[in-house]
């Protein structure tokens, strides 16, 4: 009997056990079905996906003037025969992926349609696969027929970039190829069409892309003993990451330049020289950057000018897509920015990317490598004269590519009496100059979220911080100027324990006026005096006390319900007496 | 809800270890393999040759030396014309796939196990004899003599896999030209093309252009060379009396029109001919030359007028004619008819003594101290219409009948009594 209770007991505990899971299985189902209904369809969907892909295939194109054969070439030629050379070389790319890509037949003839059709989806001869990008062609125009229906040329030094993957995916070789192309194409049914292509001059390299040499920046510059120069005059930054209060993440559409004016001139009444600044990739139009967002980043970096505050560029924010077909439109975009403002005096350094390494387990790690080595090469080609960073997660990432940036940048939210360690071991790993890109504490403080700050508690986070970086002589850029309204979705998902806290990072409240900390940045402030919080403070914080009262809540509860008879006794004999 | 997961107790056992075994496939995370270290083969001991033809479509063959069976990771990365592709490596002699190697140019073959290169080669593919049909464009398909326009021929010999030939191929090109002896040139091939380059000569007509290379041949195509532009356009007279009695047709004609070297310009050249009324109006009609000539056909007006005439083509501009039609009818006799109170108009006939067209308009208008106090408009029948005055409810008193047919008119005084 003892021993038949003791199995149905432990049958109970399994059942329970058994439903729980399976109700989180239930709600897991729930949730992905209920995002996937909420998602909307995407651009790819919508339109025909190769084709929207093809229209974000933009490898860069130079044009030799050697003058040429036949019939004098114009300006619209190279724009539509750059246009169809790239989709061929896009379609030629996707079928080494996909082993078929319907649409070539409209830039290849008949007699190459077949072949690739034949050679790509026959069995292959090995389980290795193979991922390529065009993204330089240098075209030398030879012949252009009279009636422009021929034109033949050399496409110099075409560079493709291949990611070679074993059977499980993961990257084995990455190769940056240049050759030599002789090319003759044909117009015919309103676009040219390969007719014959023969390759010579293969040089084949691995990666890294290019060995980038680090020029000396003529506006701001790394000086003697990991400082910084501008004008040849010291600079040490000091700074904020920035967005404006209403539009956090969302600055460049709306843009509201009088607001950011006055952002700027409270900055620096705060005491500070730098802001850092987000370029979304997206946002500017990905590989045809916008003209008139391009025209808002002069407007903000000229305002900053004017306020003697220096700028740094965060570019690719929200790039999550590292894979070799968004290259191209990745370097357009790269390329566009860094020529149009080479040579503002605003900017003190380009980040090239946020945070590049919190995307090494999605997008693997070797790809994000290569994507970074490539953008660095790039970003030096097109601005010489500005410095260049990569803003690391992590202190233990930030030695990665030290050698190839002027300065380290690193993000720090931990714990504060850890900081001096960590700057430590990245000191022994670079002897590069230090800048903490971000830090900061959020003094989101609710009934219903229990690591909530105090506003006593950011301030003396901050002075543990600064306490450190000032022993260490190292510039920051804190994380915020504002507490915002509203944090979009897109930045941490749209769980209010997660927006909440992000939205009260602030020096300033949403009311404008300072927290605490505002004086802790000021200049004139001892670090080593510490903040003190009263144990009342630490005790009864809004979460704690929110507990107390839901306990105090339950416990009168199951009282009420326990003691119900007697309740409704006593009640009854009140209103007979009465 | 437990008795939902579990209808039968007794399924119990069952269902639970359906959910684990869900809940345990869910919980599993692939294993990543990090680890692609070299195994302990001595690499140095491998290499590679390759025995090629160098022709395209022939057999390329790679003869790998040391042990392959040892391992299972050696491949070959090969970068060929049509793209790159990857070959495991399981024998010593191995084909490279006739498909890739039937494409000419330059062939790029590394040799690795794991991800450590071996050995790297490059070799070159050539194409074969040019044979078959052979790619040729001529534009623009016709060309103006006396501009002395410019015509290019290109040609792009291949072989039987469509490689275009190396530089320096001879391509030979044979040009009949109108009036003249077959021209034969050689041109040889640059950046995978030849081409030829002609201007249009003084005479019209049709050249013919063939291209050939070893035992490949292009078909047979040609240009036209046409004349220029007209350099002169002049009008023929039209010497009749035209009447302008709206039912006829008159032609309007060039001469024969010629371009500068003196050939009669292409069919279909466009010519435009004004006809600028003497009332103002302005008429414009497009025709198309046959054999030189253009010509519109324009219908007589209905009323006496003179136009002038000319005709443009291009930027010529022909001499300007006189073109007057005179009024059709003699007449308008107006008689009125007391007794029935009407007014009879007609009979009125035209030049060849013949009744107007029937339906022919014919405008009234009776006056009163110059004042217009009734007008309209009657049809003919058979030359006569009638104006019934009763209809027309004229106060007493004296009145100017005026009628009017293509310029022609008639006036008479009509006194309405009480």
């Amino acid at each position: 009997m003892r021993n038949r209770d003791r199995i149905l007991k432990n049958e109970s505990f399994i059942i329970v056990l058994g439903m729980i899971l399976l109700m989180l299985f239930f709600l897991w189902i729930f949730s992905r079905s209920f995002a996937y209904f909420n998602t909307g369809a995407s651009k790819e969907d919508i339109l025909n996906e190769e084709e929207y892909k093809a229209a974000y295939h933009t490898p860069s194109f130079t044009w030799a003037d050697n003058g040429n054969e036949g019939r004098e070439v114009e300006d619209y030629l190279k724009e539509i025969l750059s246009k169809d050379y790239a989709h061929a070389w896009y379609y030629w790319n996707i079928q080494h992926k996909n082993g078929f890509a319907e649409n070539s037949r409209i830039f290849y003839s008949m007699i190459y349609t077949d072949e690739f059709s034949k050679i790509f989806s026959a069995e292959p001869l090995s389980k290795k696969k193979v991922n390529r990008v065009d993204l330089e062609h240098h075209l030398d125009i030879h012949l252009y027929a009279l009636d422009g229906q021929v034109i033949s040329f050399t496409d110099s030094a075409a560079v493709i970039v291949e990611e070679i993957m074993n059977d499980e995916g993961k990257i084995i070789h990455s190769k940056k190829i240049e050759m030599t192309l002789d090319v003759v194409m044909v117009f015919q049914d309103a676009g040219w069409t390969i007719q014959h292509m023969v390759p010579r001059n293969i040089q084949d390299h691995d990666f890294p892309y290019v060995d980038a040499q680090i020029p000396q920046a003529p506006y701001y510059k790394v000086g003697a003993a990991a400082s910084y120069q501008r004008n040849q005059q010291e600079f040490r930054p000091k700074g904020i990451n920035y967005y404006p209060q209403a539009f956090p993440w969302d600055i460049w559409e709306p843009f509201p330049e009088d607001t950011i004016r006055d952002d700027l001139r409270i900055i620096k009444e705060l005491g500070m020289n730098t802001i850092r600044i987000f370029v979304g990739f997206d946002e500017f139009g990905k590989g045809y950057v916008d003209y008139e967002y391009l025209e808002k980043l002069r407007i903000l970096l000229d305002m900053a000018e004017d306020e003697d505050i220096a700028v740094i560029v965060t570019l690719f924010d929200f790039v999550g897509n590292y894979e070799l077909p968004n290259w191209p439109a990745c370097d357009r975009h790269l390329e566009t920015i860094l020529k149009k403002f080479r040579t503002h005096p605003a900017i003190f350094a380009w980040d090239i990317k946020n945070e590049p390494d919190l995307d090494f387990k999605h997008a693997q790690t070797d790809r994000v490598i290569n994507w970074l080595e490539f953008m660095l090469a790039k970003a030096r080609q097109y601005d010489p004269n500005h410095m260049i960073t990569i803003g690391w997660s992590q202190p233990e990432m930030a030695y990665l590519y030290e050698e190839r940036l002027d300065f380290v940048s690193f993000h720090y939210y931990r714990k504060s009496k850890d900081l001096a360690v960590a700057i430590q071991e990245l000191k022994q790993q670079t002897n590069k100059p230090v800048v903490l890109g971000e830090f900061g504490m959020s003094t989101y403080n609710s009934y219903l979220f229990p690591f909530g700050k105090y506003e006593e508690e950011q301030a003396q986070y901050y002075n543990e911080i600064l306490a450190v970086l000032e022993q260490d002589e190292i510039p920051f850029i804190s994380w915020t100027l504002h507490d915002f309204p509203e944090v979009p979705s897109k930045v941490v998902g749209s769980l209010p324990w997660r927006k909440n806290p992000q939205a009260h990072f602030g020096i300033l409240k949403q009311d404008g006026s300072p927290k605490l900390v505002a004086d802790v940045l000021a200049d004139s402030f001892d670090h080593s005096t510490s903040i003190q919080i009263s144990w009342i403070q630490k005790v009864l914080r809004p979460f704690h006390v929110g507990v107390l009262l839901g306990i105090i809540f339950v416990i009168v509860g199951v009282l009420l319900f326990w003691k119900r008879k007697l309740i409704i006794q006593r009640l009854n004999l009140f209103s007979s007496s009465s | 809800m437990l008795l939902w997961v579990c209808p039968h107790y007794t399924d119990m056992n069952r269902y639970l270890a359906y959910i684990f075994f869900i809940t345990f496939i869910f919980s599993c995370g692939k294993q990543e393999v990090d680890d692609l270290s070299v195994t302990d083969i001595d690499t140095s001991q491998y290499g590679f040759s390759i025995i090629e033809s160098s022709i395209a479509g022939d057999d390329v063959w790679i003869n790998i030396t040391g042990d392959v069976s040892k391992s299972n990771d050696f491949y070959f990365l090969i970068f060929h014309p049509l793209g790159r592709h990857i070959m495991d490596v399981n024998e010593n002699f191995m084909q490279i796939p006739k498909s890739w190697t039937k494409r000419s140019g330059e062939y790029d073959v590394e040799f690795y196990h794991f991800n450590q290169l071996i050995e790297k080669k490059k070799f070159q593919v050539m194409p074969r004899e040019a044979i078959g049909d052979l790619n040729s464009y001529i534009g623009p398909k016709s060309i103006i003599t006396t501009i002395n326009e410019p015509c290019m021929i290109i040609g792009i010999p291949t072989d039987t896999f469509n490689n275009p030939m190396m530089d320096g191929t001879q391509v030979a090109y044979n040009l009949q030209r109108p009036g003249l002896d077959i021209q034969n040139r050689s041109i040889s091939i640059q950046k995978l093309t030849s081409n030829y380059v002609f201007n249009a000569q003084t005479l019209n007509g049709k050249t013919l252009v063939g291209i050939n290379c070893n035992a490949s041949y292009s078909m047979e195509k040609y240009v036209d060379e046409e004349p220029g532009w007209p350099k002169q356009i002049r009008i023929s007279p039209i010497p009749k009396t035209l009447k302008a009695d709206g039912k006829q047709f008159v032609t309007i004609s060039t001469e024969q029109i010629r371009d500068a070297l003196n050939n009669i310009v292409m069919d279909g050249t466009q010519v435009t001919f004004f006809l600028l009324g003497d009332d103002g109006s302005t008429n414009q009609f497009t025709s198309l030359t046959v054999d030189g000539k253009s010509k519109i056909f324009f219908q007589h007006p209905r009323k006496t007028m003179t136009f002038q005439v000319y005709a443009v083509s291009g930027n010529i501009k022909s001499n300007t004619i006189p073109l007057a039609f005179e009024t059709n009818a003699k007449e308008v006799p107006m008689l009125l008819l007391e007794e029935d109170n009407l007014i009879r108009i007609g009979p009125i006939t035209s030049h060849l003594q013949q009744f107007i067209p029937d339906g022919s308009k014919i405008r009234y208008a009776f006056y009163q101290d110059g004042q217009i106090m009734r007008e309209g408009t009657v049809a003919t029948q058979k030359g006569m219409t009638l104006i019934r005055l009763e209809d027309l409810v004229l106060d007493p008193g004296e009145y100017i009948v005026e009628c009017e047919y293509e310029g022609n008119t008639s006036v008479m005084t009509l006194n309405i009594g009480n």
